[in-house]
């Protein structure tokens, strides 16, 4: 059972517990309310808050997610109100004199961070912000000031936007959460960068992802409960293809929820792994889906639900303006009231929706799923800068007033001025664009001709505040030109590329050199004063060079057929 | 056994577009036959528009999906068997790797509605080979076949084919494949036809040395080794008793007739009956292509062994 009250204009759900006081107060801000070039921002703001309760052995914990930012506490009644009235404090007037050592802790917990799947698959869905920021480095750091730091604490950390949950006897007396005034922020609209889908996008060898995006409740959270179990039968028990399989669900702020399912892979079985996962997704979209499986789902689903277990995300519904469910009996009711038809229409929207990160160097077009863009499809109109030194791409790059393009043979990256998600600025001139559809053109000036020019150009266009400033590099590692290799170098490398046409071309002057010399021979016997032993000779080489033709001839189709 | 295709009740079915009429003789025949006799079919032109109008008043019809996607991958070797000239645009690729896609997605379909059809996954094999799909996912269709009909002789020569190597590539794990599965077979099988195959591929992979297809082979197969793998083959399979017999004992007939075995070869013959001589599209029951057609023109060839043999015999 969950009651409502408010501290201080600020809600509060409170679950009647016994044991210790467990609670955390929630702020509507994380991530994706991040523009890239300040990535880090909230992430640095929680760690400010926090300092002051140093090392003591309290159970204290904070998180910067993707939508919401949280600071839960466990222990005495004094424990909790000293810690939350003390994260409010901070927060109030951020310590600055630990600026610069956060900045610091934050880029070492930043070094040893893992991306996972989840960070690529938000990366090609949502392109460069809203959702797909979280898959970014946090480039803010760098460049925030404590103002900056204070207008984002106005803005997201104030008293419309936080909620506070409480598992426990009761609400403790002495919370006073002094907060200032706001306003209540929404989530940003949801970016995309899939113009078609299903897609798929390649990632790395040991691996299958896949995740999609479908109207939140309780049929997606059976349906993913039925998805990981149909996988984990075909890809671990009877294919031995898997070790881990999974199938996660979380609920996003607009109404809908992301479902990622996940099977690993040895390199040598990628192609297994993908196929079965493939199948598994086929049967979903066809909604060939046992009811033996939505039942125990659901049975076990509901038998999860616990009275203060959901408290958290009853909280982030509240914040967001879903409906806050009081009971866990109602939580379940919604889970019970799920038959295999209501799993079966969201498996069709899941599954038309998705997108497939298939391992290696498989693709996943012949399963009917769309190449997710790598590139652009169009180039700016402008000056062309062309690469210097030896470039076997022949790069170039082109500035125009509203962007700036890398070729590379046929690949055309570009970025629009007007949709540049971030510039990371190198002191050397080096500047790397980042567009919002997560699409990158990284310009080093020493490589292309008239170079300053370039870096210039982009300084001017960009808005400073999508600007990022970069540690100076090594001088040895500002990247120059590739000199020239020698032409032996050169005829070296063609040869190997084309070993076996270099080959049936040798063949096939020898062929006609021989040919040649036959007819020679036997026109100097009849128009001239050769003797017949010359014309043997002769016709002997004529007959042996159109052999040897034939088989070249045939080794040049064999060349073409490959 | 098929008589003359052309003559068929199911060649009749399939082009009057009478899908009632081709389930009554697909359903009616055993697995293997089923299989051989949709690849037998799967080649008539202007079946797609039928087959997919049957596939959209029934998806879950296991038979129409295995009998498109056939027919969509018989439309890939045909572009891929076309002689381009060299100045022409040769967009084969691009046409043949859209033509594997759709029949892959019709067969995907088709097995998650039908995950015990063996015509499904027998066809998934030669899709999954096209498409490069890798040999764990071949091998892994080829599983999800033998859950669905051990034995199946017309999938395991799709699996046999791809297990060929390309170019420098072993031809040892195609043998094995073979050895292993004939040995495994059920009594009175084919699957001894296994073995033969993939020797006659094997000898005849490079054939082109200013000798005669017959004189390659030959040189082939009387190695001491590959002659004593398709005796062995041959005296365990004894005389096949259901499908694939015809195919089964031309197979070894050709080999003992390159042999020069003349005694094995006429007990193939005289296996054959009379029918084989004058019915040579009946000679491939096996849906694995006409063995004497490797040689030459297919029933001159036929012809001449079989004279050879049985008035040896004599």
């Amino acid at each position: 059972m969950i009651n409502r009250s408010e501290i201080g204009g600020i809600p509060v759900l409170h679950t009647p517990t016994t044991g210790p006081l467990h609670a955390g107060l929630v702020f509507r801000v994380g991530q994706v309310d991040e523009p890239l070039a300040r990535r880090g921002v909230t992430h640095l703001i929680e760690h400010l808050a926090l300092h002051s309760f140093g090392a003591a052995d309290h159970h204290y914990n904070a998180a910067t997610g993707a939508e919401f930012t949280w600071f839960h506490m466990r222990g005495t009644e004094a424990e909790v109100v000293a810690f939350l009235n003390g994260v409010c404090a901070a927060l109030r007037n951020l310590p600055e004199q630990r600026l610069a050592a956060e900045k610091e802790i934050l880029r070492t917990e930043g070094n040893s961070r893992d991306t996972g799947p989840g960070e690529a698959l938000a990366l090609w869905r949502h392109g460069a912000e809203s959702y797909g920021s979280v898959a970014y480095p946090e480039w803010g750091l760098a460049d925030l000031t404590i103002d900056d730091l204070r207008s984002w604490t106005a803005r997201y950390f104030n008293r419309q936007n936080a909620a506070l949950w409480i598992a426990g006897a009761g609400v403790p007396a002495g919370l006073d959460l002094d907060l200032p005034d706001g306003d209540r922020q929404p989530v940003p609209p949801v970016s995309s960068a899939l113009p078609v889908r299903p897609a798929w996008f390649p990632g790395g060898a040991d691996l299958v992802a896949w995740d999609t995006v479908v109207p939140r409740g309780a049929p997606a959270l059976v349906f993913a409960g039925v998805l990981e179990r149909v996988l984990f039968r075909s890809l671990r028990q009877e294919g031995g293809l898997s070790y881990t399989v999974r199938a996660d669900v979380s609920a996003r702020a607009d109404g809908t929820a992301v479902i990622t399912a996940l099977a690993d892979s040895l390199p040598e079985k990628q192609g297994a792994v993908l196929g079965a996962f493939v199948d598994v997704l086929a049967a979903m979209r066809l909604g060939v889906i046992d009811e033996a499986d939505v039942a125990a789902v659901v049975k076990n689903r509901a038998d999860e639900i616990t009275g203060a277990g959901s408290l958290p995300g009853e909280v982030f519904n509240l914040l967001t303006g879903q409906r806050v469910r009081t009971t866990a009996e109602e939580i379940q009711a919604e889970l019970r009231a799920v038959g295999r038809d209501d799993v079966v229409a969201v498996a069709a929207v899941a599954v038309a929706e998705g997108l497939l990160m298939t391992p290696g160097r498989t693709r996943a077009d012949w399963a009917g799923y769309a190449e997710a863009p790598a590139g652009s499809d169009a180039a700016v109109d402008g000056r062309v800068h062309a690469a210097l030194g030896y470039r076997p791409d022949g790069a170039t790059l082109t500035v125009a007033a509203d962007g700036v393009t890398l070729t590379r043979g046929d690949d055309l990256a570009t970025v629009r001025f007007d949709s540049c998600a971030a510039v990371l600025a190198w002191p050397d001139g080096a500047r790397r664009l980042i567009g919002h559809d997560g699409i990158q053109v990284h310009a080093e000036p020493t490589l292309f001709a008239d170079g300053p020019a370039v870096t210039a150009a982009i300084d001017t266009a960009v808005d400073p505040g999508a600007r990022v400033t970069m540690p100076a590099r090594e001088p040895e590692s500002i990247p120059v030109p590739q000199r020239r290799p020698g032409l032996l170098t050169r005829v070296r490398w063609a040869y190997i590329r084309n070993r076996r046409l270099t080959w049936a071309v040798l063949n096939g002057l020898g062929a006609v050199a021989l040919g040649v010399f036959g007819c020679y021979a036997i026109g100097s016997v009849l128009f001239g004063d050769e003797t017949w032993n010359v014309l043997g000779g002769g016709f002997f080489a004529v007959l042996i060079s159109a052999a040897w033709l034939g088989s070249v001839r045939r080794r040049f189709r064999e060349l073409m057929r490959d | 056994m098929l008589p003359a295709m052309s003559a068929h009740p199911l060649h009749t079915a399939v082009s009057a577009q009478d899908w009632p009429g081709c389930r009554a003789v697909l359903d009616a025949a055993g697995p293997m036959e089923r299989t051989a006799l949709i690849r037998a079919v799967a080649g008539l032109p202007d079946i797609e528009g039928f087959l997919t109008a049957v596939l959209r008043a029934d998806p879950a019809d296991g038979t129409a999906s295995a009998l498109l996607g056939e027919h969509l991958l018989h439309r890939v070797r045909a572009i891929r068997a076309e002689d381009r000239p060299w100045y022409e645009l040769d967009d084969r690729a691009t046409l043949t790797r859209e033509l594997l896609c759709r029949a892959e997605q019709t067969l995907i379909d088709g097995a998650v509605q039908n995950p015990a059809d063996p015509a499904i996954w027998s066809a998934r094999l030669v899709s999954a080979h096209g498409l490069d799909l890798g040999p764990a996912e071949t091998r892994r269709r080829y599983q999800r076949l033998l859950a669905a009909a051990p034995d199946h002789l017309p999938g395991q020569f799709d699996m046999l084919r791809s297990l060929y190597p390309g170019r420098d590539g072993s031809w040892e794990p195609a043998h094995e494949f073979a050895r292993e599965t004939a040995a495994a077979a059920p009594p009175g099988g084919a699957h001894g036809a296994l073995v033969a195959a993939a020797h006659i591929d094997h000898g005849l992979v490079d054939p082109d040395r200013g000798l005669s297809h017959t004189e390659v082979l030959t040189a082939y197969l009387v190695q001491e080794p590959v002659r004593a793998e398709i005796q062995r083959a041959a005296e365990r399979s004894g005389v096949p008793t259901g499908y694939g017999r015809l195919g089964f004992l031309n197979l070894f007939a050709l080999c003992f007739t390159l042999l020069g075995d003349q005694p094995a070869a006429a007990r193939m013959f005289d296996h054959m009956g009379d029918r084989a001589a004058e019915d040579p599209e009946a000679l491939d029951d096996l849906g694995a292509g006409n063995p004497w057609a490797r040689l030459g023109d297919a029933v001159h060839e036929f012809g001449e062994a079989r004279e050879r043999a049985l008035g040896g015999a004599k």
